[in-house]
């Protein structure tokens, strides 16, 4: 027998929380999975869509909490967000469709762990923290990195669920984020790109972060590149070496397979113009 | 000029922008598709498959799916009760499967989710065989034997002296001329090889069927989402073993069909027919998408190899092609559809000697059936991307060797044909050229290409004819019946369909017109094959160029009926008595487009009079055009007794770092002999222009040995709203004798050339020749390498 539950508080979910409970949240993916024949009838569902502590923005200085069932929509429209992590908004508004990104929510992108996901790259290049609390109400936090093991794996166990995402404002910084897909809506991310950059007065590099989507079973930022720019100024050789630097780093983890034609090229063509649009 | 005007008084209703009789209830969602219809005791049906192919199944255990409650019948295909091959070389089951979707057993059962339960539990065994997937080793010379019927190659020729993989009967030659002495003379020969995927009609509504026994008279009777109620008539008698008149087909709305709602609607309602003999209750049956895609027809893919000849001057002098189509595993279309394609394998031009030999290839593959062009989107794109090649070769521009080469009044076509009618396709070329400001933006692109390094934007024009109706492929004969009741309000009735296309519009102004009647007068009936004779198919842009013969000539005598009725009533002659606006009135010599009021009478009170005077107030007519003379061995003779001509403008924008091409503005030129209604045939080409952007761009089935990889919409790539570019339509008008008041096919017109030209837009663009569709992300990149 399928139980079903309805929690109106993180409290009374906490108490709803078993090792057999699916969370359903904007049901894009829950729902598709139940079609493709994922049987939850001995499972139990707790639907999180009527706890409005879980929904919405918060700020504090230079962080920024994303509750767990905010959706993409809520994320577009969201000022703090437009302020301080705009590579974020356009992450989401790039998400399905309208109806999607109305239903889908941040955690359940997160937790769905899939390589693809547009929000994905945007939250790590914000140092993204998700925040988890369990059936005895502690919470933990963890880096999206540590936190997705690989794609539909997380390391969530099976008392916990995700509260929200931390991400730290990057108001100061250019940023950009840029999707490929098949087509112009509606479209799983063939590779995605997120980038931010902040400069010294004398042109030099302070920080920089660099992300990519959907090349590798776990998106990834390029931690020793960063590094390795800071203090530099970005010239078109040196642009030249990053993004061949990092498509050779794709291809190295991701060995020769058949997307690897299309998409090792193409890492180094779109870091290369990104990081060109990022100079002027 | 030939172009469209709106406020033409030649007609009362032709040519105006009557509103789709059909809309409303589509609009508010009341329309009733197949898959909408309930019934008591109704059982719901659905089939077993297997996941490799081809395979020999040994052994169906059907225990644990027998044991489930509200299963209530299984039959697999060793049951007695098992019907097997269809009158059209599909099979409803089978223990041979040869593509992945043959099915294996048919299950009826109490609820949707009984019946899934059941599909799963059903375990078959199964020896798997050798397949062959692709055109090439299907022709190989050890390529294990699809189909008992196919041959082989003798000298590069499809003959039945050897076994092979070829379908013999979807062979078509044609000769014209001697291209060998062709080639002598020219300056310039090119070869070049494209070719096209599988794809998708990829309509809305999936197939699906109601069928039970219509207690009042025992008739099988079967609602379906048929594009052919005659045919899917057809297969509903065969398997449930009734006669024809025993054996009803009722049409539903229909969601979409673009041809793919013909063989496997067929199948699937003999499928329940079966069932329905077996339990006597009502079965209904309603595909996936999943299924629909593993099940229905798909357009052929092509494999074409062209050589092409001209002079220096650019006079094309001789052509020779081989066009070889995957058919699939069984197929019932690519000998009617490589017809077609033998026709128009050289364009719309005039070519004095031409040798092209089309043929299809069995494969272990979903078949190849109709999809929206009938095989014309892929021969265009092959056809119009060499004539670039060859205007690059030249150093001649795109347009000029097209100009020097197109068909005009008095030319001949490939088959030497001799066009009589007037051809307006350069006035339609220079229209198109001027609106779009082409050589302006030619020029202004190549300036732009040679200073960006990440985008890079092309622009490309493509002609092309269509001949209208099924030509010499079949007789397009069909039948109308019209209706007059006492109250003045008119049903009308005919064996074509509306499939979405504005059918029951179009067929309610061609009888409005005679009549003198508006629109709001007339009921569309649509299609019960109890009610109206077999027409034949709704296919091949017939419905209004042909199809509508019979309602004109019916309408027409009616009117007659009435006029002669009006003419005693105000002792005059008929010839004197007109109609409009629901009046028939004695014509004011001197006041020739008034009628005096005195001497009118309602079409309502004819018809009052005439009913309860027991006069005659229905017609039913019959239309069998001429027989064209045509050899289909030499591919020799009349193939069309008219033709649509077709010029197609397209622009694009390529992102060469990602491989994306955004197509920023079509526009788009139709010949429509007589516009029936200008918005319907908008509609039909902004559709037309959409779903071509979707095989230029996105659209394939892809494959891996036999199977279909991208079985849903998440994968299986259609634009969306957000792909659809800037359409500029222009319509234009010509004379012909033929069609109904003279209009040509707008269907497929619409759509066939959009992909040609996406393509030789983004060759333009890359300066390079794409020769396979789609132009997708990859291949973009593959070309700048």
């Amino acid at each position: 027998m399928l139980n079903y539950f309805r929690p109106k508080t993180i409290n009374e979910c906490l108490d709803y929380i078993c090792d057999d409970r699916v969370y359903i949240a904007g049901g894009t993916d829950l729902l598709v999975e139940m079609k493709n024949g994922h049987d939850l009838s001995k499972n139990t569902v707790i639907d999180l869509t009527h706890i409005p502590e879980l929904s919405g923005v918060k700020r504090e200085n230079d962080e920024i909490e994303i509750m767990a069932c905010t959706t993409h929509d809520n994320v577009v429209l969201n000022k703090d967000i437009n302020q301080c992590l705009r590579a974020l908004s356009s992450a989401c508004r790039s998400v399905g469709s309208p109806q999607i990104r109305n239903m889908g929510t941040i955690g359940g992108s997160v937790g769905t762990a899939s390589p693809a996901s547009d929000p994905m790259p945007a939250l790590m290049l914000a140092d993204g923290r998700v925040v988890l609390i369990n059936k005895k109400g502690e919470t933990r936090e963890e880096g999206l990195e540590d936190f997705i093991v690989k794609p539909g794996v997380t390391t969530l166990k099976n008392d916990e669920m995700i509260l929200s995402i931390k991400v730290k404002s990057l108001k100061e910084y250019k940023q950009s984020f840029f999707k490929i897909g098949r087509r112009k809506a509606l479209a799983i991310a063939r590779l995605n790109f997120a980038m931010a950059i902040l400069k010294n007065d004398d042109e030099t590099i302070k920080d920089i972060k660099i992300v990519i989507g959907a090349a590798l079973p776990v998106t990834k930022r390029f931690y020793d590149i960063e590094k390795m720019l800071v203090g530099k100024k970005l010239t078109e050789d040196l642009i030249e070496q990053v993004s061949k630097e990092i498509s050779e780093q794709v291809l190295a983890i991701a060995g020769p397979r058949k997307s690897s034609e299309y998409k090792i090229p193409v890492i180094k063509n779109v870091v290369n113009s990104m990081l060109k649009e990022m100079e002027v | 000029m030939s172009l469209f005007e709106h406020n033409n008084n030649k007609y009362k209703v032709i040519g105006k922008d009557i509103k789709r009789i059909d809309a409303l209830e589509k609009v508010k969602g009341t329309a009733l598709y197949a898959a909408d219809l309930y019934m008591d005791g109704m059982l719901y049906g659905g089939n077993v498959r297997i996941k490799e192919y081809p395979a020999k199944v040994t052994k169906i255990d059907t225990s644990l799916a027998k044991a489930i409650p509200g299963v209530v019948e299984i039959i697999t295909c060793f049951d007695s009760r098992a019907k097997k091959h269809s009158w059209a070389d599909y099979c409803y089951m089978t223990d041979e499967v040869k593509f992945c979707g043959d099915v294996v057993a048919i299950i009826a059962a109490e609820s949707k989710k009984v019946l899934d339960q059941a599909i799963k539990s059903i375990k078959v065994e199964y020896e798997l065989q050798k397949g062959v997937y692709t055109v090439e080793d299907a022709l190989k010379e050890d390529a294990p034997i699809i189909r008992e019927k196919g041959v082989g190659l003798v000298d590069g020729l499809p003959s039945r002296e050897k076994k092979g993989n070829i379908f013999i009967d979807s062979y078509y030659p044609v000769r014209k001329g001697d291209v060998v002495e062709g080639f002598k003379n020219c300056d310039v020969i090119i070869e070049r090889e494209y070719n096209v995927p599988f794809i998708d009609q990829a309509y809305i509504e999936t197939e699906a069927c109601l069928v039970y026994c219509d207690p009042k008279d025992g008739s099988i009777t079967g609602e379906s989402s048929a594009q052919n109620p005659f045919f899917t008539r057809r297969y509903l008698a065969e398997a449930s073993g009734n006669t024809m008149s025993e054996s009803r087909l009722i049409q539903r709305t229909l969601g979409g069909s673009f041809g793919g709602k013909e063989e496997g609607v067929g199948v699937q309602i003999g499928r329940a027919a079966i069932l329905h003999k077996a339990t006597g209750r009502p079965i209904k049956m309603v595909n996936s998408r999943e299924e629909s895609l593993m099940d229905s027809s798909k357009r052929h893919p092509f494999n074409f190899k062209y050589k092409i000849g001209a002079t220096k001057e650019g006079k094309v002098l001789a052509l020779e092609a081989t066009l070889i189509d995957n058919c699939g595993a069984y197929n019932n279309q690519t000998q009617f559809m490589n017809w077609r394609s033998s026709v128009h394998s050289a364009g719309v031009y005039e070519i004095p000697n031409v040798k092209t030999d089309t043929f299809g290839v069995f494969t272990n593959n979903v078949h190849g059936g109709a999809m929206r062009g009938y095989s014309s989107p892929q021969v265009i794109f092959a056809q119009e991307q060499l004539m670039n090649e060859l205007a690059k070769e030249l150093g001649m521009d795109n347009v000029e060797l097209r100009r020097k080469n197109i068909i005009r009044q008095n030319s001949r076509t490939a088959t030497n044909q001799l066009i009589t009618e007037e051809v307006i396709l350069e006035e339609m070329m220079d229209e198109l050229l001027n609106r779009s400001n082409y050589y302006n933006k030619k020029n202004e692109y190549e300036e732009f290409n040679k200073n960006s390094k990440s985008f890079k934007k092309g622009i490309s024009l493509v002609t092309c004819f269509r001949g209208a109706g099924l030509g010499a492929e079949g007789i397009d004969a069909n039948g109308a019946f019209v209706q007059a009741t006492e109250d003045g309000s008119v049903i009308i009735s005919t064996g074509l369909a509306e499939n979405g296309q504005g059918l029951q519009t179009a067929f309610a102004q061609i009888a409005a017109e005679p009549l003198g009647i508006t629109i709001d007068k007339i009921h569309f009936h649509s299609v019960d094959t109890h009610a109206i004779a077999d027409s034949g198919m709704t296919v091949a842009s017939r419905g209004t160029t042909m199809g509508a013969q019979s309602m004109k000539k019916a309408a027409e005598r009616l009117a007659l009926i009435i006029k002669e009725h009006v003419a005693k009533k105000f002792c005059t002659t008929v010839d004197k008595i007109d109609c409009k606006d629901n009046y028939y009135y004695v014509v004011d010599e001197n006041f020739p487009s008034n009628y005096s009021n005195e001497k009118k009478v309602a079409f309502k009170d004819i018809c009052n009079e005439r009913m309860w005077g027991g006069e005659q107030l229905a017609v039913y007519e019959w239309f069998k055009p001429e027989l064209n003379d045509y050899n289909h061995h030499t591919g020799q003779g009349k193939a069309f007794p008219t033709y649509t001509y077709n010029v197609c403008i397209a622009e694009v924008e390529v992102d060469i770092n990602i491989g994306s091409v955004n197509v920023t503005k079509v526009t788009s030129g139709l010949d429509c002999g007589t516009v029936i209604n200008p918005n319907t045939v908008r509609g039909q080409m902004f559709g037309g222009i959409v779903m071509g952007l979707g095989y230029a761009i996105t659209e394939e089935i892809e494959l891996n040995k036999g199977r279909i990889l991208n079985d849903n919409f998440d994968s299986y790539i259609l634009p969306t709203s957000m792909d659809i570019p800037e359409m500029d339509l222009v319509l234009f008008e010509s004379i012909t004798k033929e069609g109904t008041f003279g209009a040509k096919s707008v269907g497929e017109p619409s759509t066939e050339a959009v992909g040609a030209a996406i393509a030789g837009a983004v060759s333009h663009a890359l300066n390079k020749n794409v020769d396979h569709l789609p132009c997708s992300l990859e291949s973009i990149l593959k070309y700048m390498d």
